[in-house]
């Protein structure tokens, strides 16, 4: 009876999976940063911009599963939360926004 | 105007040149101040206690009970027996021991330094918010700074246009005081790029405090230490003890064999599934 899983496939060490958190977290911050600050230069308006914000972190989650060799399992322990963790967070839908409007009134408003 | 919104409000170029941008250059660079102020804050007192030993033991003791309970299975029975009966033997058995570690409520009762800590954090992160709410509205009150980009229902009038009062303006408009609490906010997750952990985090200060005063645990959110004791005496009794190794040589052989690119030799049927113990 030997286990289908190879042995010890499900431990995580506490610091890793914690780092691994801090770099998804880093990834999608900056990357609702930038892509607040190209909406608002573009000067998008409406709804159409949380368009733009979903593709961007669709992009984000496609680039972290090839970093990570197609394989996140080894690196995550849930796959929806590396797919959908921060994106609808405080954090980086804020950013978001902020951004947007700021780049947008300073280029576009006045 | 008319109340639909459609009518564009012209704004002058002096209200950007002069308000939009001083005032979030002047919001940036006092946030960069009390991350720094508190940074250092922080560094000249860390922690704070006195180092109790028997404190730090019964931590870690807890450590070591959690790690029981997640790889309990790659222990031999008799390691696993004699584990168990460290932490949960009657009389003898760590978990039966009264905590030396005061609960939350008796250290805010007996030792008054915890209180003044707890308030000058508190105050430490309100005075300087407060300074900054009121230089804000100050110089910049009353000002029709912008727009935000994307509709938005009349609901968020109060939010958006504090400060100025005129229901006929369309709600994308935002003021000045409003602005300032959208980049006291929206500002975090900027800072935590820079900074990484150390971020002092608006939001989560005042989480903490809402959760203080709703007041159902005690304050920090640490759990009474003899309770648990109490859980984790609880746990280790149900602890579902299963080896996980069976049948390991076999297996270590086999992927051996694979490696080395040779045929599987024929096995012969042991079964002795324990470990050599040291």
């Amino acid at each position: 009876m030997a286990p289908q899983k190879p042995l010890g496939s499900d431990f995580y060490l506490p610091t890793s999976l914690r780092n691994n958190a801090d770099v998804i977290n880093f990834l999608r911050t900056s990357g609702s940063l930038v892509a607040g600050l190209s909406v608002g230069i573009l000067g998008v308006t409406g709804w159409i911009g949380f368009l733009y914000y979903a593709v961007v972190h669709a992009l984000i989650s496609g680039l972290v599963i090839l970093k990570a060799g197609h394989n996140p399992q080894q690196y995550f322990q849930s796959r929806s939360s590396l797919f959908l963790g921060d994106v609808f967070s405080q954090t980086s839908l804020l950013t978001f926004i902020l951004f947007w409007t700021v780049s947008h009134n300073f280029v576009h408003l006045f | 105007m008319s109340s639909q919104g459609q009518m564009d409000l012209v704004l002058d170029r002096d209200v950007r040149d002069w308000v939009l941008v001083p005032l979030t250059i002047s919001i940036f660079l006092m946030m960069l101040i009390r991350q720094y102020v508190t940074q250092v804050f922080l560094s000249s007192n860390p922690s704070g206690g006195v180092f109790n030993p028997k404190e730090f033991r019964e931590k870690q003791i807890m450590a070591r009970a959690g790690l029981l309970k997640q790889t309990c299975g790659y222990l031999s029975d008799s390691a696993f027996k004699a584990r168990k009966a460290f932490f949960i033997a009657k009389d003898t058995g760590a978990f039966h021991k009264k905590p030396e570690q005061k609960s939350a409520q008796d250290q805010l009762m007996n030792n008054p330094d915890v209180m003044t800590d707890m308030m000058k954090k508190n105050l430490g992160g309100l005075v300087p918010q407060l300074a900054m709410g009121g230089f804000v509205s100050y110089f910049f009150s009353g000002f029709i700074m912008g727009r935000i980009p994307f509709p938005l229902s009349p609901s968020f009038r109060i939010m958006l246009q504090r400060g100025v009062d005129l229901p006929s303006l369309d709600v994308t408009y935002f003021t000045s005081l409003s602005y300032y609490i959208l980049l006291l906010f929206g500002l975090n997750g900027t800072f935590r790029l820079i900074f990484r952990e150390n971020t002092v985090d608006e939001s989560q200060m005042m989480r903490q405090q809402m959760a203080m005063g709703g007041g159902g645990m005690g304050p920090m959110g640490a759990p009474d230490p003899a309770k648990a004791f109490e859980a984790e005496r609880h746990a280790l009794e149900m602890l579902d003890y299963k080896w996980k190794l069976d049948g390991i040589e076999q297996q270590a052989a086999a992927v051996m064999q694979q490696q080395l690119g040779g045929q599987p030799k024929h096995q012969t049927p042991r079964k002795s599934p324990r470990l050599k113990s040291a």
